[in-house]
Parts: C-alpha cells; sequence; structure tokens
C-alpha cells in the first residue's frame, strides 16, 4: 500500500507529461555524456594491449642502407636492452587501381615465419609463403583507399618505371603500420626482398627494436649503442628519416588522442553542467506553480520534512529515470565512439566493453546530481507558509518596479508583440537566466572548441607548408646526391629548385633533432630573435646555430649563448645566433648550416634529403616532377627514393575536417540540452500564462499574433544565451590554448574571429525558432474559454 | 454602430437585435464528468440596451457573456452578435470579430503586467492594425482621457490602484469602438464607492450609444440597468425579451 504523500509524488510526473518527458531527456542526455569518461581508458587499456600482442617497436634508426652481415645483426641484436631486433625495407612507390595510380606504402618483413617486432598477422587469408606474394593492410579496405582483397592481385610500380603483379594472399597488418594507413597511403606487407626488387634498393632501410627496459635513460643508451655498431660497420651512414621512439604507455595516435581527450571531458562536464542548470529551473518551477497546493498540505498537517521528501522524490524519480534511458544510451555511444577512436587515433578496431567506472558515476550523478540540483526547490518548498500559499495568484503583479523592466520598456521601435515578447524575459528574469545559461554553455563549447581548431589548424597548415617543399628526394643507394645531381633534378622540366639538407641529432639537455640546411632553403623561418645563419656561414660549415622557441624556452639558452653539444662523434660547441618562432618538431628543433651537421657526423656531402620545390604545388605538377626526376636519375645511374608532400597535406587537411567534425558532432549534447531547457522553459511561460493568453484572445489577439509574441521572448532568451556564450566561448578557447601552449612551451596567435561568433548567432536563431514550435503549438491551439477558465 | 473593420462571416438579419440567442444550450465537459451550464436560453438584446444579468453562482451568467463574445461555443443552439453568426466563425475569424465588435471587461481587469497603461489600451488596436501607431496612441489616450486617467498613461499596472486599473481595463474595452461591451462583475473587486463612480463610467458609455451587457450580483447596480435578465439553473426565468 501506498501512502497519499507517495502517489502525490508519482503522479506529478504525470500530471505535465510534457515536463517530465523533456527533464528525463535531459538528464538523459548529461548521463549517456557521461559514458564518453568510459573511452579513454577503455582504448588506452586496448591498445596497450596490441602494442605487446603486435611486439611494436620501441626504437626505429633509418639509415638509408642497412647492408648487413648475420653476424653485424648477432652484434646488434647482443646489444643491451635489446628485446627483440628485425630489419625492414620501407619503399614507398604507386600501385594501380584501374586505370589510376596511386601511392602505396611497402613494408619488408624478413621472413613471415619468423617475425619478432612489428609482427604482421592476418585476419582473414594467409602470409606470404613465397616471393610474389603480399598481405594488404585491413585499414586500407576501411579507409576505402584500396579495396583489393584475398585472392585479387595488385600492380606495383619499379623504380625502372615498370609494373609487376603481386597476389595478395591475406589481409591483415600490424598496430605501428595500420595506424598509418588513414591518414597516409595503403600500406602492403611482402618480403624484404620484393620491396629491394620493385624501389631498387639494394638493402633495407629501417631497424626495429623493442627495448626491455622501456625507461628514457634505458632507451638512450640502447640507441646508443646501436648507432655506434653502425657508425662503425657502415661506411658513410646517413639517415634518411629521424629516430622513432615510442615511450611506455604511448601507441601510434596516443599524442593526439590525449590532446582530445581535453574536447571529451569537456564537453562531458559541461553537457553535466548544463542538465544540472536544467533539473534546478524545472524543480524550482514545480514548486513555484504548487505554491497553493503546498500551503494546503501544511494547513491539513503537512510538515516542512514530509513536504521537502515528497518533492526529493519527484526529483529522484525524474533523475531514475533519466539515469536508466542516459545508460542505455551511453553504452551504445561510447562504444561506437570509441570503435571510431580507436580506428582513427589507433587504426585498429577494438571490441566493445561496459565500463563499472562509468555505470557508478552515471548512477551517482544522475540520482545524487538530480538531489543536489533540487535543493534550492526543497529548501523553498519547506518555507512557504500557509498564508504565503493562500495569496499566490500565479501572477507576477510587480512588473515595472525595478530598474530592468524600465529598461527594457524603452525598446519601442520593436513592434508591440516584440516588445510583449521581450518584457516577458523579464518577468520571470531567473528563469530566463538559467535558460539562457545552458544555451550559453552549448554555444561557448562550440566558439571555445572552433577557436581552438582555427588556431591549431592554421599553426599546422603554417607548419605544413613551410617545411619540405613539395617532393623529397634521398639516395637510396651507394651513390651520394652531388652536384650534378642536384643539377639532374633541376634539369626536370617542372622543378623549380633543388637543395641538399640533412637530419641528425645531438644531445642538448636530452636528444634534440638537427636539421641541416643551406642558408637559402624551401623553409620558411620565422626568426623571433637574432638571426638566421649567412652564405658564408653555411659554406664555411660555422658552428652556429638557430633553435626553435619552445627549446629556448626549456633549457633557457638565448641568442648569444655558447653551448655544448654532444654529437654522436664528439662534443661540439655552438654559437646561438637565433630564435625561431615556426612550430616544427614541436618549437625543439635546431636549425645549423648543412656542412656543420656534415662535418660533425663525419658524412660526405649528397647524403641525406634533397628537397624540390616544383614550379607550382598542384598535384599533376608535383606527380609529373616525381616522375621525371626518377626517370632522369635512373637514366644516369643514381638509386633514389622520394616522397610527396602534397598527399600529407592533404590528409592533414582531412584529419583537421574530421576533428572540427568530431568535435563539433559531441558538441550536440549541449546544445541539445540547451534547446531542451528553452522547450521546457517556454512550455511553463505558456502553461503559466495561460489565463493571459485567454485575455489576449478575448481581445482580439489573432494566432499569428500570440506567435510572434511567445516567439519573441523565446529567441529574447536564446540571444541572452548567445551573449552569454561569446564571454564564455573566448574564457575556454584561451584556456585551453593556455594548456596547450604549456604543452608544447610555444606561444600560438590566439584567433577569435567574427564569423564563428555570427555563425553561432544565425545557429542559435534557427535552432531556437525550430524548437519553439512545439510550445507554440500549445498556445495556437488553445480555446479562449478553456485558456480563461486555466487553473 | 460598427467597427473600423468588417469580420469574415455571413452576414444575417442586420435589422433586427444586436444580440439574438436562439436555443443556446452549453454543457462543459471536465473529465469524465458533464455539466450542463445553459439549457436553452433564449436571449435579445437590441442596440444601446443597457442590460444587467443576474442569477446566483453557477447559475450560467457568465457563460452567457462567454457565448455572446464568441469565447465558448454553445453546444447547441444559435448566436447572432452584431448581425454575425457566431457558430459559423472559425476561431481566428472570432478574433478578428471581437477584436472589431465587442469590447471585454473582466472580473480581475486582467490588463497585461508588462504593459502600461497606454499600452493595453493601445493593444486591441494594434491587434486589428487598426490605423497607424501614432493614431493608435492618440485614440488610447483619448480613451483613457475619457476614464479620467489621462495622468497615468505610462504607469504599469503594480503601479496603479484596483479603480484605476479597472478604469484602464474599460478603456481598453472600449478602445476600438465596440457595438458591444460585455463585463463580468466588473465591480467585484472594488469597494463600493468605485463601483458607483465605474458604473457612472458605463452609463455614459452606453448614453454614446454603446450596447452594453453586464453580470452583477449587487442589486443595486442591477437596478441602473434598462433590463434585469435573471438567470437559474441555465434557463432565463426573467427578462429574456425586451
Amino acid at each position: 500500500m501506498i501512502s497519499a504523500h507517495t502517489r502525490r509524488s508519482l503522479r506529478e510526473l504525470t500530471r505535465r507529461k510534457a515536463r517530465s518527458i523533456l527533464t528525463i531527456l535531459t538528464i538523459a542526455v548529461a548521463i549517456a555524456g557521461i559514458w564518453l569518461f568510459a573511452i579513454p581508458g577503455n582504448i588506452d587499456a586496448s591498445l596497450n594491449r596490441r602494442v605487446a600482442t603486435d611486439g611494436m617497436h620501441t626504437i626505429r634508426l633509418a639509415p638509408n642502407v642497412l647492408d648487413l652481415t648475420p653476424q653485424q645483426l648477432a652484434d646488434l641484436r647482443a646489444v643491451p636492452n635489446v628485446a627483440a631486433l628485425d630489419v625492414r625495407t620501407l619503399g614507398r612507390t604507386q600501385l594501380r587501381i584501374g586505370n589510376r595510380t596511386e601511392g602505396v606504402v611497402l613494408v619488408g618483413v624478413e621472413d613471415f615465419a619468423d617475425q619478432e617486432v612489428n609482427i604482421v598477422s592476418v585476419e582473414q587469408g594467409a602470409l606470404p609463403a613465397q616471393r610474389g606474394e603480399l598481405v594488404t593492410d585491413y585499414e586500407n579496405a576501411r579507409t576505402g583507399r584500396f579495396t583489393g582483397g584475398v585472392g585479387d592481385t595488385v600492380a606495383l610500380q619499379t623504380s625502372a618505371g615498370t609494373w609487376v603483379d603481386f597476389a595478395i594472399t591475406g589481409r591483415g597488418g600490424t598496430l605501428r603500420y595500420s595506424s598509418e594507413v588513414a591518414e597516409d597511403v595503403p600500406f602492403l606487407y611482402l618480403a624484404n626482398a620484393d620491396v629491394q626488387a620493385v624501389m631498387g634498393y639494394p638493402a633495407p632501410n629501417s631497424l626495429d627494436a623493442i627495448a626491455a627496459d622501456r625507461s628514457p635513460a634505458a632507451v638512450a643508451g640502447m640507441v646508443e649503442s646501436l648507432r655506434s655498431i653502425l657508425t662503425r660497420e657502415i661506411p658513410r651512414l646517413a639517415y634518411w628519416d629521424v629516430l622513432e621512439v615510442w615511450e611506455e604507455g604511448t601507441w601510434p595516435g596516443s599524442e593526439d588522442f590525449e590532446n582530445f581527450l581535453v574536447v571529451f571531458y569537456v564537453i562531458a562536464g559541461v553537457a553535466l553542467l548544463s542538465a544540472l542548470v536544467l533539473i534546478y529551473t524545472t524543480m524550482s518551477t514545480i514548486v513555484r506553480e504548487q505554491t497553493r497546493e503546498i500551503g494546503m498540505m501544511k494547513a491539513v498537517g503537512g510538515s516542512r520534512r514530509s513536504i521537502a521528501t515528497g518533492y526529493l522524490r519527484t526529483a529522484l524519480l525524474l533523475g531514475g529515470a533519466g539515469t536508466m534511458f542516459g545508460i542505455l544510451a551511453g553504452i551504445p555511444l561510447s562504444n561506437l565512439l570509441m570503435t571510431f577512436m580507436s580506428e582513427e587515433f589507433g587504426g585498429t578496431s577494438i571490441g566493445w566493453s561496459l565500463s563499472s567506472l562509468a555505470l557508478i558515476l552515471s548512477l551517482g550523478v544522475g540520482l545524487g546530481g538530480t538531489a543536489l540540483a533540487s535543493l534550492p526547490a526543497l529548501r523553498r518548498a519547506s518555507r512557504i507558509t500557509v498564508r504565503e500559499a493562500i495569496d499566490d495568484h500565479g501572477v507576477v503583479s510587480a512588473y515595472g518596479l525595478r530598474p530592468i523592466d524600465r529598461l527594457v520598456a524603452r525598446a519601442t521601435f520593436l513592434s508591440r508583440r516584440s516588445q510583449m515578447g521581450l518584457r516577458n524575459t523579464t518577468r520571470r528574469a531567473g528563469r530566463a537566466v538559467a535558460t539562457a545559461v545552458p544555451i550559453g554553455l552549448a554555444v561557448g563549447t562550440m566558439l571555445g572548441f572552433g577557436a581552438v581548431l582555427i588556431t591549431a589548424v592554421n599553426e599546422d597548415l603554417n607548419s605544413f607548408d613551410l617545411e619540405g617543399g613539395d617532393i623529397i628526394v634521398w639516395s637510396q643507394g651507394n651513390q651520394p646526391l652531388n652536384a650534378q645531381a642536384v643539377d639532374l633534378i633541376e634539369s626536370v622540366p617542372e622543378v623549380e629548385s633543388a637543395h641538399p639538407m640533412v637530419y641528425s641529432s645531438v644531445e642538448l639537455d636530452g636528444e634534440r633533432y638537427v636539421w641541416g640546411l643551406p642558408a637559402e632553403s624551401t623553409y620558411d623561418y620565422d626568426v623571433i630573435d637574432g638571426r638566421w645563419f649567412t652564405e658564408q656561414e653555411a659554406v664555411a660549415g660555422s658552428p652556429t646555430a638557430v633553435i626553435g622557441e619552445a627549446l629556448a624556452e626549456l633549457t633557457g639558452i638565448a641568442v648569444g649563448d655558447t653551448v655544448a653539444v654532444e654529437t654522436r662523434r664528439g662534443p661540439l660547441e655552438l654559437e646561438i645566433i637565433g630564435i625561431d618562432g615556426q612550430l616544427v618538431n614541436d618549437g625543439q628543433g635546431m636549425f645549423l648550416p648543412y656542412r656543420t651537421v656534415l662535418g660533425y657526423e663525419g658524412w660526405d656531402p649528397g647524403w641525406g634529403n634533397h628537397w624540390v620545390r616544383t614550379t607550382d604545388p598542384s598535384p599533376a605538377t608535383v606527380e609529373a616532377a616525381a616522375s621525371g626526376i626518377h626517370r632522369v636519375m635512373q637514366q644516369n645511374g643514381y638509386a633514389i627514393g622520394s616522397s610527396l608532400r602534397y598527399p600529407d597535406r592533404e590528409e592533414n587537411q582531412a584529419e583537421n575536417r574530421l576533428i572540427v567534425t568530431v568535435v563539433m558532432t559531441m558538441g550536440l549534447p549541449i546544445v541539445a540540452i540547451g534547446m531542451i531547457g528553452l522547450v521546457n522553459s517556454m512550455t511553463t511561460s505558456v502553461l503559466e500564462r495561460t489565463r493571459e493568453i485567454g485575455i489576449l484572445r478575448s481581445i482580439g489577439a489573432r494566432r499569428r499574433d500570440l506567435r510572434a509574441m511567445f516567439r519573441a521572448e523565446g529567441v529574447a532568451i536564446a540571444l541572452i544565451g548567445w551573449v552569454l556564450g561569446i564571454p564564455a566561448g573566448y574564457v575556454l578557447g584561451r584556456l585551453i590554448m593556455w594548456v596547450l601552449e604549456n604543452e608544447f612551451h610555444a606561444s600560438f596567435v590566439f584567433m577569435f574571429p567574427l564569423w564563428p561568433i555570427l555563425v553561432a548567432l544565425a545557429v542559435t536563431v534557427v535552432v531556437s525558432l525550430l524548437v519553439l514550435r512545439l510550445p507554440l503549438r500549445r498556445v495556437i491551439r488553445m480555446r479562449p474559454g478553456d485558456a480563461l477558465r486555466y487553473e | 454602430m460598427e467597427g473600423a473593420h468588417g469580420a469574415p462571416g455571413p452576414e444575417t438579419d442586420a435589422t433586427g437585435p444586436v444580440i439574438q440567442l436562439r436555443g443556446v444550450e452549453k454543457v462543459y465537459q471536465s473529465g469524465r464528468v458533464e455539466y450542463p451550464a445553459l439549457r436553452g436560453v433564449d436571449l435579445d438584446v437590441a442596440s444601446g440596451e443597457l442590460v444587467a444579468v443576474v442569477g446566483p453562482s453557477g447559475s450560467g451568467k457568465s457563460t452567457i457573456l462567454n457565448i455572446i463574445t464568441g469565447i465558448d461555443r454553445p453546444t447547441a443552439g444559435r448566436v447572432t452578435v452584431t448581425g454575425r453568426d457566431l457558430v459559423a466563425l472559425s476561431e481566428e475569424e472570432l478574433a478578428v470579430w471581437r477584436g472589431d465588435h465587442v469590447g471585454i471587461v473582466f472580473q480581475f481587469f486582467q490588463l497585461l503586467p508588462t504593459l502600461t497603461a497606454l499600452e493595453n489600451v493601445m493593444l486591441p488596436l494594434d491587434f486589428a492594425r487598426d490605423g497607424t501607431v501614432a493614431e493608435r496612441s492618440d485614440r488610447a489616450t483619448a480613451r483613457l482621457t475619457q476614464v479620467g486617467l489621462d495622468g497615468k498613461l505610462g504607469n504599469f499596472p503594480a503601479e496603479l490602484s484596483g479603480g484605476e486599473q479597472q478604469r484602464v481595463a474599460i478603456a481598453r474595452a472600449l478602445a476600438c469602438d465596440p457595438a458591444v461591451l460585455v463585463a463580468d462583475e466588473p465591480t467585484g473587486n472594488l469597494d463600493t464607492d468605485t463601483a458607483v463612480e465605474m458604473f457612472d463610467v458605463l452609463g455614459k458609455v452606453n448614453a454614446d450609444g454603446t450596447t452594453i451587457v453586464y453580470v452583477t450580483h449587487d442589486p443595486s447596480l442591477a437596478e441602473r440597468a434598462h433590463r434585469v435578465v435573471s438567470i437559474r439553473d441555465g434557463q432565463v426565468v426573467d427578462g429574456g425579451r425586451a
């Protein structure tokens, strides 16, 4: 048997069905948002398991030619802390799909039957058993880059320009490379010997090793030992790429993912805050509406405690229902997002799971948060006196006495209907503000993230534009690219200029990447202090250096200082002549004259890379230039490798677009909560003013008059939200940029342009007009007689 | 007397009584319970008449006013006011017709709290799109002057006394120069002196040619009418026809 008091609490839910449903929906959206918190842990754990299963390398060294004897290989494997070591041949060529060609990365495996590092496994078909067979990465088909499957053949372009067919025996991959497919080109796995034959390479060019101890010091020691063996054993050793290190707990995409987590937490937090504001508003409205009833209950003996308990029960019922629906929505939502994000960031699919942490949080916030947000209303309910209740007619008659009322009344340039709508917002100013706050949070979140994304995309594009020219060319044989080779490259009609550059690294308060460049290069430096090196310094190989802004900040090094760095061949003193403000190498790079790097590395000129600028950056010209370079170099006996920049740039832009889309999509629940709040508030306004609607109809108001009046009120509240959202967005954007700046030790040019604010205005108005159709339907369907009799 | 704009709807007998109810029945439904408020009411009111409707609580007085103004629709019967068959008009047409032809004064004044006295009186003119904004303001000011409130045009209802609020309500009801003015216990919330004062105002309005039908409990105020219609249990027991 349920008490009458409890029954009343239950029936409260069905008394205003629309409002109850909207409130439950709001809580459900917020609770579903909590499940976003489950994603990071699950993805991290799953991908760390994949790192172990796939034997992902801890470090990769990328010498141009790894022509090693079995004994040399054994020596490398015997280096302390090396748990496993494999050599691979990596190459980038073209594959033919129908009548077109597309870039492809070939990953060589020494022996498919005996893999220790970056183990390629198949989920369909079989690993290659002989030459002429390969495995296609499962991400190739998922991302739509290459849809060929088991049993198909694929034609690859050789360095001689001919085409050779390979049979696809399996579909599979390995974490390290699968993760790159989405951002790059298709990846194929075949025998080292096959890659070398296609690319015209004499030997492998990648040394992948797993460290037993992955602490930075142990890994650094291991790398130093490996490098010293390579330097000793390989004449004219040069690297075609910088050292790749995967620290403990990291996986491909983990850094991007961690940055992205900030978005998750902020969005989930704002969604929760918006929902709590809405619960507060709803409960306050219920109590306000029922002032007379509360008085009646007190008149028949209801105590403060029993009345507060009754409304708490109502709140908990709303919270309980919302929590239940939120959990039911949150589990699939978080798992779908998790699958999407693990594929996008980690290049791998992970199974569904149920987070007990998210479950506990959902129940705690859904019920506890609801109770907390209801407290002010419960307090008010318990304090209403019988006299107050009897005097209450549900009408605020004090309008016009406050300065805000007088101020709003001055907007006489508006139509009468709009004036009335606007004035009604200040009639229940508290509720209008409480409704506007979630809208402001939604607008602010979108604007804040929008500003960060605009800033980041801008910086990212700048970084992309300033390095590398259009094509990177390197020697893949035993013959360096000497002055004659540079002339040959520049003889290709589509080539504007070519210059050498070399990657290196030195010790300076940790390992620092070094770019060896000529005085004039395609690198578009931005010297914020001091100067760049001169032609004379470059030719002389003088010990001067320009360092990145973040490195200067981290080490306290300033222009004019002389610093001692440790090279592979011993110590070297460098004079710091400038600070570069660009963000390449996260602002922690060093730029030295090309000949200075060759000098301390002991390399001959021509080793390393050549950056090529084409006559125009269009893909057609770049492709033609690359083909021309390969042709002319091959005709003259040079074995080269090349990499085109434009696909990277396009992929980078696509990735940025994807992130913008994901962030905006994730922000939708907050917008939804804001708009549900608006509908809720306007529905309450309509109910509250039902008699007033009757009066207006009685004195000649048509439906369109009423519609315009309530629409003006709703849009005015939404606009208050938009106004609140602008500073909120600015502060949020600044805050996130501050966090990022501290992380990157760099300064960004924060961008908060006008156009997103105007877009937000248009979206706010349009969306609010759309959602207002619901409460407005109630207004225009009301008959004046029914409205006048409404209690 | 006709308003500035004619409302849509069929024109009927334009020379007969300004208000004519024939066999009007009204049944209200509250949940599953049906409540008959009017049971076959016949009522004629001639142009320029001042008619009081009296009767005990729940007898159907207010329902008659709601039927006359088109606020409620009859369950059965015919309602013709200012020559329009109200049953044939849609809700929207009724709203427009009311704005042009009928003024209503409610018991609790029912002014819009967010509008000043002047704006409250201008509102029906706004809804009727009657003249320019300046003209509407002039007409509303004239009506407020007529009820003695020319010094309180900019005051919000919260800044006016009960009597003053009811004067504004009368001015609002008269804003569109209606042919008919109905008032539901217009002095129910006023003290005796103010109530008498209010009836003086209504008397002057009626003397200017406006037909007035009002509901009252007060016999002394009922006596001021040309005719008293008595209602009991939803039926006219006396004074239904002139």
